[in-house]
């Protein structure tokens, strides 16, 4: 009892915080400033507003900039340059500090716009933690449900089968009766029961269907990978960069809105944010360095490293065998490797040489081998483009909830029937929000919806269904 | 009251007299009662079942029994148990490290560049993915070209790709590097006392001036140029008349009347690509009212592209084309006023019919329209009195334009005469071949030259794959593909076009531009970038004018004009100078004419598979050469091949005291003696698609006393073989339909489509006649005939909307419709729609002998149909693809439902579903499926089934080389062993284009997608898009009066259109030829 009402309670308590965070979230200019700010801000810009990325951490500005005009901090946010140039105070600081980099210049935002974000930047460095849950459709089908009924209509089968032959037998023995036939009225023990041919007969068929159907089944699985989710060469974390972090899923995978490759990202695209942050939150320097070492990125100097790609394993082994050690003395606060630091250097870089090589390719330089977990059949064309951009479906809804995973798996079953379910119940939302091409091409369509005849347009009503819409 | 409106009687009757007279072969035209018999009492000669009891095959000799049988099906099945068992195989998913940022993974990237190969000329967009090209397309911005391409310039990204391309420098035949052969030869260039530099014609600006820097540091060095079909008489003439060495431009768009004497304008002739563009335009019907078109004229021996486009074509001998040219010009400047030459005489009955000819140029002339007169013939004496009659029809400046010379054909056959000798003297010290000049093939002096060049002389080749000359060289200095290349172009004064690589260099390559500055001792400012490409920017900064920005937009169009540098004016010609050379006449009964195929060209493109295996437009055969010869008509029942020969027959010849056997091919339009055998096959060493393919026939070329070489020679058979080319690739008798024949026991006229093809491997003709395939019309009747074309189709759908099927219309009205249209006016049959399609969709090459076993792969056919006089006949080009017919035949017989119907129209065909029946290719109306009798691209697991289309041994077959996978498109499967497959309308165009208007959130708008073919089409023939958007050009031409469907009676309901074929002849010679 005890347990059962303090899970109520954790309910309710949940339900009050969800409530709770979607009255924040109804705040107009922090919703604005949130929009903006992923628009704007949040490639250089950490979004926990605390840790350093590309440019500084966001949180407290405000009070940084307080001894200010708030008009220079518009004009800083505006055209940094500008202010720059003009030998402001705070801003040559800043620009020095920051090893002259430069701020994009966001000379469309208003000082409404500002407010908004700034108003956004406080709310998320006030935050207490906590991961927003991004809610994706669920692609799952209630598989129990379906099997459940299966087996209760064999049973019922066989206990109308069983009830049937009582009845034949009994009018059987009534006929005989009549007829004056002597009944065969031995009592039938158990062992003749078992050991009669008709039952062994129904056995046999039993299992050779049964059997029949577990083949069929598990030859259809072949080459299925559903929750597939192999170790990969880094252990990059989906729920901290897309669940934490928040990083837009289209951020790295830049293909998937138009081409046909979601595209895995290239390690210069990890540089974006890696280049400031050069320590990992749960692994430290051993996975963040095989990112370096595969571009060559020497985190020491904050430079890329020339002629990378000539150079030989010892040099490599050099500068990054320092790095990680350097880093543990620092952590440890001591002045010289010990026995446990010569170990998790020598793991380290083992780690960075595995998972960096293959069969195929030998040396550390070059392209991070990772492995492939969404494996179509190369009959199958599939476009990222077509169900991204033009059919505007959510990533989750095929790849589940990914900013959740730790190690990343595969959600759906790929399988053709799971893409026909899905192409027959899914809305073609192009029909309702204004995209020319539908309403251009499908004026019958167009025309039903705008009526009131016809209340959604299906993936498979233009013509989702056919073949050689993905086999070509 | 009837239901059905008859047809009256004359409406019928027209239409039964017009298919008549269409014909693909002589079986049909002659009604055989053989025809029938034979295929039906030879069943057993089918290619498979010939196979099989081919002796040298082991399929029947083998001794599996039931139990190995058995034995091999359980191992299968516990390998394949076992297999299913094991965990699937772990793959990679490899990301760039830095991503370039003009690459989108699984997005194609166009870059303009320039097609350029000797004097060929196109401008073009190259398609890249991931970085690597994989298909041609035309550029539209080229004021040339205009957006058309042509076979071989779709198929030079297979060149791209070729596995025995040179790889590195050589030195006497072993694996060397550059330093050193760089040294070695600029150690003997400074004490040669001459050397020779030897290519085809160049048309980039920029190699000149290396050429030109060359020479001056090697002042022993001579460049000589030469076209391996020469052209070198007529520049010659136009030196002669006009003082500088150019041809002017010609513009066959402006002529209302054209002539050509043995100027394959249309396929080979300077620059085919823009002249099929130009004379299409005048071809067009716009309306059934029309009274003006175009007329062609094709005076020549062998038959060529444009003679068979020709409304009348006139043979002559070979040696015979001066007179003929004579007998036009005189009676024309009888009545213009010219001064008259003498000639040779020819027969009455060609006389007349020049005379005619030369009366309409002068009536066309005189009533203020244009004509032109073009002549092919590599003779001074004719190439003067061409320009002459140019000039009396008043040409110049019209539709000769003198303003803007033309830099296409540069080659000079005394100076390569007079090189020749000098190396065959040993007088020559160095010789360096460029490009794909291979003088020891295409040249006469060839064997004297490969006997010289065992001596002293230093022989360097700067060429990117091996070929005749190349391996006989000490050194190799592998050079650049086209598509790896920086470099520019200059095809009329003016019009600059440049080429940029699309991909980095494959081999150990350099740029010939660079070899040479190398060599001429130019020292280059090495900053990193590579050195073609700061020799071709600083080429163009030293332009006048030429400015960064220029330099820009001139490499994203590809193409920039300006003003033409030279001009021409004319000097004068003396006629009477030219009557020696005309009446120097032989005297053989029979000549053979050496001409060039539109596919293997002068034998630079026989290397290319695909072009080797595209066919031959006029003559429909692959993977080989032959000697074509006349039919002769009994005038009542047979037609026979001369002395009973036919197709694939094996006979002796001798030519110029050269005997040789060599395979014949009967067929219409050839003059009795004057054959034709085609040039550019049968090379040596020069990788398996192009050694000992055919014969070569450059070894029968002669040189005349004035230094030209001479394209034909008298020829002599001596008698048959008696051995058939049984691997003879001749596809216009496969996949025929709509075949008719006599039965012999009823006499009754009965459809044999499906029952000939068992006739066809026996060298027998199948053929179409009686049904609605091919309709033409002359112009003078274009209205009535338009109107029977109505007709005719009316009746058609009047029996097609008897259906039990209801609500038919509904299906294809909510979205999109695709369908295709056919202007057979416009197609003059050159084939780039058809490479362009291999291209497009991964079709592969298949070989000689699987042609000739019926098993081309080609998912679109150029049908070729003769109709009209049967000595010199009209003929019309059919491109024949999957029709996408609505009541498919083929979708209802397939057991699994591999192929099915779209709502959009679309035939879609699901090859993963595809359990190789063949059920839906025997009912195909059309004969346009095609089945993958073996394992063409190497997709298969076991490697017997893996099929060499060259026949060789070589341990990896073509397609299973890396190399050469590089080629397909990514966007289209690969089909495997024992699947049916068919043209798609290009799918993967179609969905792409509908995605990219749906993320751009607009309409599709006609043009944004397109067919392979239809981009490839230098003419316009072909046309795509939605018929249920009433404004494309498409669902225009559908109510177009001369529209038609093939077999539209048979309900089938086609989603390809097809425009009558109108002639537009002349009745004074349609008299004489009645």
């Amino acid at each position: 009892m005890y347990s059962l009402r303090s899970g109520l309670v954790y309910l309710f308590f949940s339900l009050f915080l969800l409530m709770s965070n979607d009255m924040i979230a109804q705040d107009a200019s922090v919703a604005e400033g949130k929009t903006l700010f992923k628009a704007k801000c949040a490639q250089c810009h950490n979004r926990n507003m605390r840790d350093k990325l590309t440019g500084p951490a966001l949180g407290g500005l405000e009070d940084r900039w307080a001894d200010y005009e708030r008009e220079d901090l518009y004009n800083w946010i505006r055209n940094s340059q500008a202010l720059i140039a003009a030998g402001h105070p705070r801003a040559t600081q800043l620009y020095a500090e920051w090893d002259n980099v430069l701020m994009n210049a966001n000379t469309d935002l208003t000082d409404e716009n500002i407010e908004s974000i700034l108003a956004y930047v406080d709310e998320q460095f006030n935050k207490v933690d906590d991961i927003t849950e991004t809610p994706g459709p669920n692609g799952g089908t209630n598989k129990a449900g379906s099997n459940s009924i299966f087996w209760w209509m064999i049973g019922g089968l066989a206990l109308l089968a069983l009830i049937l032959a009582q009845i034949m037998g009994t009018l059987k023995n009534v006929v005989s009766a009549k007829e004056g036939r002597q009944t065969e009225a031995q009592p039938v023990g158990m062992l003749d029961v078992i050991g009669s041919k008709s039952l062994i007969g129904i056995l046999l068929f039993g299992l050779v269907v049964f059997l029949g159907y577990k083949t069929v089944n598990s030859a259809i699985e072949v080459g299925r990978q559903q929750d597939y989710a192999p170790e990969q060469p880094i252990k990059f974390s989906h729920k901290l960069h897309a669940g934490e972090q928040q990083i837009d899923c289209q951020y790295c995978h830049d293909g998937a809105r138009r081409s046909k490759h979601s595209v895995i990202p290239a390690a210069n695209t990890c540089m974006n944010c890696h280049k400031a942050i050069e320590k990992g939150s749960e692994y430290g320097t051993a996975e963040l360095t095989k990112i370096f070492a595969s571009i060559g990125f020497n985190p020491m100097t904050d430079k890329y490293i020339e002629d990378y790609e000539s150079m030989p394993e010892d040099s490599i082994y050099a500068i990054y065998s320092k790095w990680i050690g350097n880093n543990y003395l620092e952590e440890k606060g001591i002045e010289d490797l010990d026995d446990d630091g010569e170990e998790l250097v020598e793991e380290q870089w083992n780690g960075i040489k595995e998972s960096l090589t293959t069969d195929v390719k030998t040396s550390i330089q070059g392209a991070i081998p990772w492995v492939r977990i969404h494996n179509l059949p190369d009959h199958v064309y599939f476009s990222h483009a077509q169900h991204v951009t033009a059919g505007e479906i959510e990533c989750q809804a095929c790849h589940g909830k990914v900013e959740e995973m730790e190690v990343l798996a595969q959600h759906s079953p790929l399988s053709m029937g799971w893409c026909i379910n899905c192409h027959r119940q899914t809305e073609v939302k192009g029909f309702k929000n204004g995209n020319e091409y539908y309403a251009n091409t499908y004026k019958k369509y167009h025309d039903a919806l705008q009526d009131g005849e016809m209340t959604k347009v299906t993936v498979d009503q233009i013509g989702g269904l056919e073949c050689q819409k993905c086999h070509y | 009251m009837s239901k059905m409106p008859l047809l009256n009687m004359k409406n019928q009757h027209n239409m039964q007299d017009k298919s008549k007279n269409v014909w693909v072969g002589k079986a049909d035209l002659a009604g055989d009662t053989e025809f029938v018999s034979k295929e039906s009492s030879k069943f057993f000669d089918l290619p498979v079942a010939q196979e099989i009891a081919d002796e040298n095959s082991n399929l029947l000799s083998t001794d599996t029994n039931r139990r190995d049988f058995l034995k091999l099906m359980g191992f299968s099945l516990g390998a394949a148990t076992i297999a299913a068992s094991c965990d699937t195989p772990v793959r990679h998913a490899i990301p760039y490290v830095t991503k370039p940022d003009a690459i989108v993974p699984g997005v194609p990237t166009y870059y303009a560049s320039t097609f350029v190969r000797g004097g060929d000329y196109c401008p073009i967009l190259v398609k890249t993915r991931e970085g690597r090209p994989i298909k041609i397309e035309g550029n539209k911005l080229s004021n040339v070209t205009k957006g058309g391409t042509s076979a071989r310039a779709q198929a030079c990204v297979l060149d791209l790709y070729d596995s025995t391309r040179y790889r590195d420098p050589m030195k006497m035949g072993e694996k060397s590097d550059w330093d050193t052969v760089n040294k070695e030869i600029k150690a003997k260039l400074r004490s040669a006392r001459s050397i020779k530099l030897i290519s085809n014609t160049i048309i980039s600006p920029l190699t000149k001036s290396v050429i030109a820097d060359f020479i001056a540091a090697n002042s022993n060095a001579e460049h000589v140029m030469y076209d391996a079909i020469s052209s070198a008489a007529m520049l010659d003439a136009h030196e002669s008349a006009f003082g500088m060495r150019v041809l002017p431009s010609y513009k066959f768009d402006e002529a209302d009347v054209i002539l050509s004497l043995d100027a394959d304008f249309l396929g080979t002739w300077i620059s085919p690509v823009e002249f099929a563009a130009d004379y299409a335009k005048g071809r067009k019907i716009k309306s059934k009212d029309q009274k003006e078109l175009k007329r062609l004229y094709a005076v020549e021996s062998a038959m060529s592209l444009t003679g068979s486009n020709a409304d009348h074509r006139v043979i002559v001998k070979p040696s015979e084309s001066g007179a003929a040219l004579a007998t036009i010009y005189n009676r024309v400047a009888s009545k213009m006023g010219g001064s008259s030459t003498s000639a040779g005489s020819l027969t009455s009955k060609q006389t007349t019919k020049l005379e005619k000819i030369a009366d309409d140029l002068m009536a066309t002339s005189r009533g203020g329209k244009n004509t032109l007169v073009v002549n092919g013939a590599n003779s001074l004496a004719e190439q003067l009195l061409t320009i002459e009659l140019n000039r009396l029809l008043g040409n110049f400046g019209t539709t000769i334009d003198t303003s803007r010379p033309c830099y296409l054909r540069q080659g000079d056959d005394k100076a390569l005469g007079k090189a020749m000798t000098q190396i065959e003297n040993g007088g020559v010290d160095v010789v360096i071949f460029m490009d794909d000049a291979n003088p020891v093939y295409d040249t006469p002096w060839g064997a004297q030259v490969a006997e010289a060049m065992k001596g002293d002389v230093m022989k360097i080749a700067l060429t990117n794959r091996p070929n005749d000359t190349s391996t006989l060289c000490d050194y190799i200095c592998p050079i650049h593909h086209l598509l790896e290349s920086w470099g520019d172009a200059e095809a009329y004064s003016g019009e600059l076009s440049l080429i940029q690589p699309v991909i980095e260099p494959l081999f150990n390559t350099r740029s010939r531009e660079e070899i040479l500055a190398g060599w001429s001792n130019k020292t280059m400012a090495d900053d990193g970038d590579r050195a073609d490409f700061v020799m071709l920017q600083n080429a163009w900064s030293a332009g006048e004018g030429n400015t960064r920005k220029m330099w820009e937009q001139s490499l994203h169009d590809g193409v920039t004009t300006k003003a033409s540098s030279q001009s021409m004016s004319m000097g004068s010609v003396n006629v009477s100078s030219t009557s020696r050379e005309l009446q120097n006449r032989s005297t053989a009964d029979a000549e053979v004419k050496f001409y060039e195929t539109v596919n293997i060209g002068s034998g630079v493109y026989a290397s290319n598979p695909w072009l080797q295996e595209m066919p031959d437009p006029i003559y429909r055969t692959v993977w080989s050469n032959f000697v074509t010869i006349p039919l002769a008509w009994d005038g009542k029942r047979t037609i026979e091949g001369m002395n009973g020969w036919e197709t694939g027959d094996i006979v002796n010849v001798s030519v110029n005291g050269q005997t040789m056997e060599v395979p014949v091919v009967d067929q219409f339009g050839v003059g009795v003696g004057a054959h034709g055998m085609a040039l550019g096959y049968g090379r040596q060493n020069s990788g398996p698609a192009a050694s000992d393919v055919g014969i070569n026939a450059y070894k029968l070329l002669s040189v005349s006393d004035a230094g030209y070489i001479q394209y034909y020679a008298p020829i002599t058979f001596d008698g048959a073989t008696g051995r058939k080319d049984e691997e003879f690739g001749i596809v216009q008798y496969h996949h025929t339909y709509g075949i008719k024949g006599n039965d012999p026991e009823t006499n009754e006229t009965i459809n044999v489509d499906e029952r000939s093809i068992s006739a066809i491997a026996d060298g027998y003709q199948g053929a179409l006649t009686d049904r609605s395939v091919l309709f033409y019309a002359d112009l003078k009747n274009l209205k009535e005939e338009a109107e029977d074309l109505q007709h005719f189709r009316e009746h058609a759908d009047h029996l097609n909307v008897q259906t039990i099927y209801e609500g038919h219309e509904e299906l294809y009205n909510k979205g999109h419709k695709w369908e295709m249209s056919v202007d057979l006016n416009s197609c003059t049959g050159c084939g780039a729609c058809q490479v362009a399609c291999v291209a497009e969709n991964n079709v592969p090459v298949v070989g000689k002998k699987e042609v000739s076993r019926h098993h081309e792969m080609t998912w679109l056919r150029i049908d070729r149909y003769f109709f009209g006089d049967m000595e010199s006949p009209n003929t019309a080009y059919q491109p024949m693809m999957c029709q996408h017919c609505d009541n498919a035949p083929c979708e209802n017989v397939c057991p699994v439902g591999a192929t099915q119907h779209s709502s959009e129209g679309l035939n879609h065909m699901t090859y993963n579903r595809c359990i190789g029946t063949r059920y839906c290719a025997n009912n195909c109306p059309f004969k346009v499926r095609r089945f993958n009798w073996l394992d063409y691209t190497t997709a298969d697991l076991f490697g017997s089934n893996e099929h060499d289309p060259f026949g060789t041994d070589a341990d990896q077959p073509y397609y299973a080389d890396n190399i050469t996978r590089m080629v397909l498109n990514p966007d289209v499967t690969v089909r495997s062993r024992g699947v049916i497959e068919k043209c798609s309308f290009c799918i993967q165009k179609i969905q792409y284009g509908k995605l990219q208007a749906k993320a751009e959130r607009r309409a599709i708008k006609d043009g944004d997608i397109t067919t392979a073919c239809a981009t490839a089409c230098p003419t316009g023939a072909i046309v795509f898009g939605d018929i249920n958007n009433k404004e494309t050009e498409v669902a225009k031409l559908e109510n177009h009066p001369l529209n038609y469907y093939v077999l539209e009676e048979t309900n089938v309901r086609a989603a390809v259109g097809y425009l009558m074929k109108v002639t537009n002849k002349n009745e004074k010679i349609n008299e004489l030829d009645a």
